[in-house]
């Protein structure tokens, strides 16, 4: 029995979960991999999703008629919308997730989807011919063909969990490692790193003195991550905030070389951004304190999740420096915290279309990219998924850049800037924030993704009428007189412009709206009108960095041959391969004198 | 680069009458071009590099001048290519008699900055040096050239660097406040951000004050010489140009109605224009020569107001030339008996004699006290050319409005939006930021030579 497939996907996380459903509602036959199927869609770390720049993410997948968003919408259990005290471009939606429910949510999406097949097997090899990829081997053997494969590992590639002096091999806690794959992958000629990342202890809610606390309360009405949709998200608990104190640090200190990151057992590069608390003590011994979020995981259990005290302890410390804190002193733990080591692909060996430039068809996608977060790995999935799909039409990749989303920022940043740590999405990455908004994802991006057959003719249908009606009542501000005390005339749109003025205000200076206006489009109009002068200037700077982009360099240069470049510059852009002037202006290690000679040769090449 | 491969030649020294004249000649085939024509007094069989040889130049078997050679071998020459240079004896004649015998063989003439050009492609300087070198080939007096060389060893480069420092610490802080809202930075408020974006602002306050200085020494500084017709300002225009050594520009000769004569004093690059006479006139042609005067005037730096101090009548200057910075200089001191009264706190009359030179030399120091006056700390570094000085007033705009926004209580993410915008205009200057443009404006500018 021969199996073949259009797309095959080895594994079934955020990223797997995105890729599997985006190739198969595309329209190809598709097979997703998963070592057990009751992981689908599993959240390894904090049972949450969204904020900071992650927020902007998931906004931008739905848009795109990804399943994150929506998935976070039925599964969240608190909503809270971060940096309201901030301006509009860097507010994001974040949510808590009912861990099991989010698991049963995406099974759900993912079996319920057409053309789509799902397999409990652990995949040990790829089969490659000619730089083609043929086919994948399970672990019993079975070959399962297909001209496109997405690996969407996770931390499973060689996964090895440390916790004080003891480690096992497991891509997640209790789960088998994938041995094999990672072989495999590197016999093919792909360059492996190894990162590592780590979790904290889960308590049991019941034994936390919450009276101790401090109580963060969710958004009210909560605001959902999906466009046009009918989920009503709804709020269910409470979250809790404590922090650690000199207690704690000293306990900490006195036992740094039984944590297994201090004991010389990781190898692995952790992020900066996301330290263990021994790593927190020992960088920053001049601070006091640090904050511990406590985050129950689901409305059925107790369990709730101590974010900020990622570690690696031995049970026994972790024990002392839980109970050290105030409020946890007499916590039950339900599970310890550990460090996870896994192999991830050098993002050199990578395209922006997120396929593999040694191995035609293979793409990769998520934290074998050297990511981390569930947003980043679905914003990866799906792209990997729709450059797949075209890829068997015949088509040109479809290339997010920059300036039109974070997923744009996402993939040309691992790709051309590579990736020394694991690589989180935050705002400051993004040049063109202001204009990259979450609340404006559906304008960026909803048509692209309409066109690509991923969203819905409703969904579109939807976001269509509300464009309109935002044209519509914008030129009637632009249009109307405000009724003031002033003696000059106003626009109802000069009002707005003011600060301290929102839409429903329009309304005691004589503004009847034609029609029902729904808070969406209100805060479009408002946020459009009220910063238009700085969305000016950024679409400005937009053009400029199009034209860069817009300079394209033929495939077949060799940049080892230009030999006014410096040979490190050279060398780089080798590596990298750059497809435009723009990307390899970004490598880390070309210079301004490098860039020149670029363009001035390539202005030769056209004489 | 192909268009990169062959090889070109110049006269890398001024124009003029100096005593040696340097030809220069760059890319692969230098050594091979240098072997056909020139004949090392002892013969060489393999040419060493950074040696001097003496010899003779000749065409055929026509001697021409006798030279010295010197070999650059790549990568360790000025453009990084195999460079030849040539020092003969100086005189146009000459020199172009060897440069055209050079490029006879396998080289083409230098276009204008290629040099340069190629060393700045060539990894050899970055775009602030590359544009020191034109400044340093234009810098006619040893003011100027201190400055270009000061610019060469990055002084305002470091300078520049420490103000886009402190914009990207401000950055840092308030990106931190934006994406770690939960650990925000209690220190980070919007009455801090003011703070810092004012005194920022003043860094760069500081920075573009020096560009006139910056200018001045670049461009020279500009002294009209104006006054009613037969009060001497043609006297006092010869009196100021002699001794001094003249420097001979490269402009080319159009028909001017003013006379120009660039001078150097005191190490300051002067550039002395002499302008038709100032009166009510009917004539056509003497009121175009009237219009173009006051053009001058407009454009000068300084403006020395002649009068005939023979004639007794009250001194009038037009209103067009109170508004600049000017002296009033009493000539014909020679015709009076006694010297006029003049008050001894007014800093800015003196009586001359153009006929005589007397009083010349208090002139002349009062024409330096008048730019020392508004020296300021080159050592610091200076902006010295109209594409910084932009760049630097662009960065001034950027910070005031984000000043604006501080005030206002704008949200984080504008007020870093207004700071990094702040910050790429810096980059321009010390050449960070890939802008075709920016390229093809310098090198437009870069002359012929070194």
């Amino acid at each position: 029995m021969k199996c073949k497939y259009d797309v095959i996907v080895v594994g079934g996380g955020h990223a797997g979960c995105e890729a599997a459903i985006t190739a198969a509602k595309r329209g190809a036959k598709t097979l997703m991999f998963i070592i057990k199927l009751e992981t689908i869609g599993r959240m390894s770390c904090n049972p949450a999703v969204g904020g900071l720049a992650k927020g902007h993410l998931v906004r931008e997948i739905d848009a795109m008629g990804g399943t994150i968003g929506k998935a976070i919408d039925k599964a969240g259990i608190h909503f809270r919308m971060l940096n309201k005290s901030k301006g509009p471009a860097v507010w994001a939606p974040r949510a808590q997730a009912d861990r099991m429910k989010y698991q049963l949510v995406m099974r759900s999406y993912t079996e319920q989807q057409d053309n789509l097949d799902i397999k409990e097997a652990l995949i040990q090899d790829i089969l490659v011919k000619d730089g083609q990829i043929q086919s994948v081997q399970t672990q019993y053997g079975q070959k399962y063909f297909a001209k496109k494969v997405i690996i969407a590992a996770g931390t499973f590639l060689k996964g090895k969990i440390h916790i004080g002096m003891n480690n096992y091999a497991a891509g997640r806690a209790g789960e088998f490692a994938a041995n094999k794959l990672s072989e495999s992958l590197q016999k093919n000629g792909l360059q492996l790193v190894r990162f590592k990342t780590g979790t904290p202890p889960r308590l049991d809610i019941r034994t936390l003195n919450t009276d101790e606390l401090i109580v963060q309360e969710p958004d009210e009405p909560p605001t959902k991550f999906s466009y046009y949709t009918d989920i009503k998200p709804k709020n269910y608990v409470n979250c809790y905030l404590t922090k650690t104190n000199p207690e704690t640090h000293k306990i900490i200190s006195n036992n740094i070389q039984r944590s297994s990151l201090f004991s010389g057992n990781i190898t692995g590069v952790g992020a900066r951004y996301c330290p263990s608390i021994e790593d927190k003590i020992k960088k920053f011994p001049q601070k006091d304190s640090h904050q511990v979020f406590l985050e129950p995981e689901g409305t059925d259990t107790y369990e709730v999740y101590a974010n900020g005290i990622p570690t690696s302890f031995p049970p026994e410390i972790q024990y002392k420096i839980v109970h050290s804190i105030k409020g946890l002193e007499n916590a039950k733990f339900m599970r310890y915290g550990y460090a996870i080591e896994y192999d991830c692909i050098k993002t050199s060996e990578i395209k922006l279309s997120l396929e593999t430039k040694k191995i035609k068809g293979l793409y990769l996608a998520g934290q074998i990219n050297g990511t981390s977060g569930y947003e980043e790995a679905a914003a990866q999935g799906m792209v990997a998924a729709i450059n797949a799909v075209n890829s068997l039409e015949g088509k040109e990749p479809v290339i997010f850049y920059r300036d039109n989303s974070y997923i744009g920022v996402l993939i040309d940043d691992i790709v051309t800037k590579g990736v020394d740590e694991p690589y989180r999405m935050f705002t400051a990455r993004a040049e063109y924030r202001l204009y990259l908004r979450q609340d404006n994802a559906d304008e960026r991006l909803m048509p692209l993704g309409y066109k690509l057959g991923m969203v819905s003719d409703k969904r579109y249908k939807r976001f269509k009428n509300t464009i309109t009606i935002k044209k519509r009542i914008l030129n009637e501000i632009k249009e109307k007189n405000a009724k003031t005390d002033s003696d000059k005339s106003y626009k109802l749109i000069d009002l707005l412009k003011r600060p301290e003025i929102d839409f429903d205000d329009l309304k005691k200076y004589g503004y009847k709206p034609s029609e029902h206006i729904s808070d969406l489009i209100k805060n479009k109009i408002e946020l459009e009108v009220k910063y238009k002068g700085y969305i000016k200037r950024q679409m400005k700077e937009i053009e400029k960095f199009k034209s860069l982009e817009h300079k394209k360099i033929p495939l077949d240069l060799d940049f080892m041959e230009l030999n006014n470049i410096s040979y490190e510059a050279r060398e780089k852009m080798n590596r990298i391969s750059p497809v435009s002037v723009g990307q390899a202006s970004r490598i880390p290690g070309v210079t301004y004198s490098d860039v020149s000679a670029l363009l001035i040769h390539l202005k030769s090449l056209n004489e | 680069m192909t268009n990169h491969n062959d090889t070109i030649t110049a006269i890398a020294t001024p124009p003029g009458k100096g005593g040696i004249a340097v030809i220069r000649i760059s890319g692969p085939e230098s050594l091979a071009i240098i072997k056909q024509i020139f004949k090392p007094s002892t013969p060489v069989k393999e040419y060493r590099p950074n040696i001097t040889y003496l010899g003779k130049v000749f065409d055929e078997n026509e001697l021409i001048d006798q030279v010295i050679v010197i070999y650059y071998k790549a990568p360790h020459s000025y453009t990084g290519e195999d460079v030849i240079e040539i020092s003969c004896h100086g005189g146009k004649f000459l020199t172009r008699t060897i440069l055209e015998l050079v490029l006879s063989r396998a080289s083409r003439l230098a276009r204008k900055g290629e040099f340069t050009k190629r060393a700045f492609l060539n990894g050899k300087l970055d775009l602030t040096e590359a544009e020191s070198v034109v400044d340093l080939i234009d810098a006619k007096t040893r003011k100027s050239q201190k400055v270009a060389i000061e610019r060469l060893e990055g002084k305002l480069y470091e300078g520049i660097e420490g103000i886009i420092k402190e914009i990207n610490e401000l950055r840092t802080e308030i990106e931190l406040d934006i994406d770690f809202p939960e650990h925000s930075n209690q220190k980070t408020n919007h009455k801090n951000i003011v703070n810092k974006i004012q005194f920022i602002k003043n860094e760069i306050t500081r920075l573009i004050a020096t560009a006139d200085e910056g200018i001045i020494l670049n461009e020279g500084y500009r002294i009209a010489i104006a006054g009613e017709p037969n009060a001497g300002k043609s006297s006092i225009f010869n009196r100021l140009i002699e001794n001094e050594r003249s420097i001979v520009t490269d402009i080319p000769g159009t028909t001017r109605d003013f006379i120009e004569e660039d001078i150097s004093l005191e190490g300051y690059w002067i550039k002395l224009f002499d302008t038709a006479g100032l009166r009510e006139s009917t004539s056509e042609i003497e009121i175009s020569g009237i219009k173009k005067s006051y053009d001058i005037v407009k454009n000068a730096h300084l403006v020395l107001w002649i009068e005939d101090t023979s004639v007794h009548k009250e001194i009038i200057i037009p209103e067009r030339i109170k508004n600049k910075d000017y002296f009033i200089i009493l000539n014909k001191l020679d015709l009076l008996k006694s010297p006029p009264s003049i008050d001894k706190n007014c800093e800015h009359i003196v009586a001359v004699s153009a006929k005589t030179g007397h009083n010349i030399d208090v002139l002349k120091d009062m024409i330096i006290d008048k730019i020392d006056l508004e020296e300021y700390d080159i050592s610091q570094g200076i902006l010295s050319n109209a594409r910084q000085l932009s760049s630097a007033k662009k960065c001034r705009r950027s910070l005031l409005k984000a000043l604006k926004s501080a005030k206002g209580e704008s949200g984080y993410e504008f007020i870093a939006f207004d700071l990094r915008e702040a910050s790429e205009y810096l980059e321009e200057i010390i050449g960070k930021i890939t802008s075709e443009d920016i390229i093809n404006n310098i090198f437009d500018r870069f002359c012929v030579g070194k």
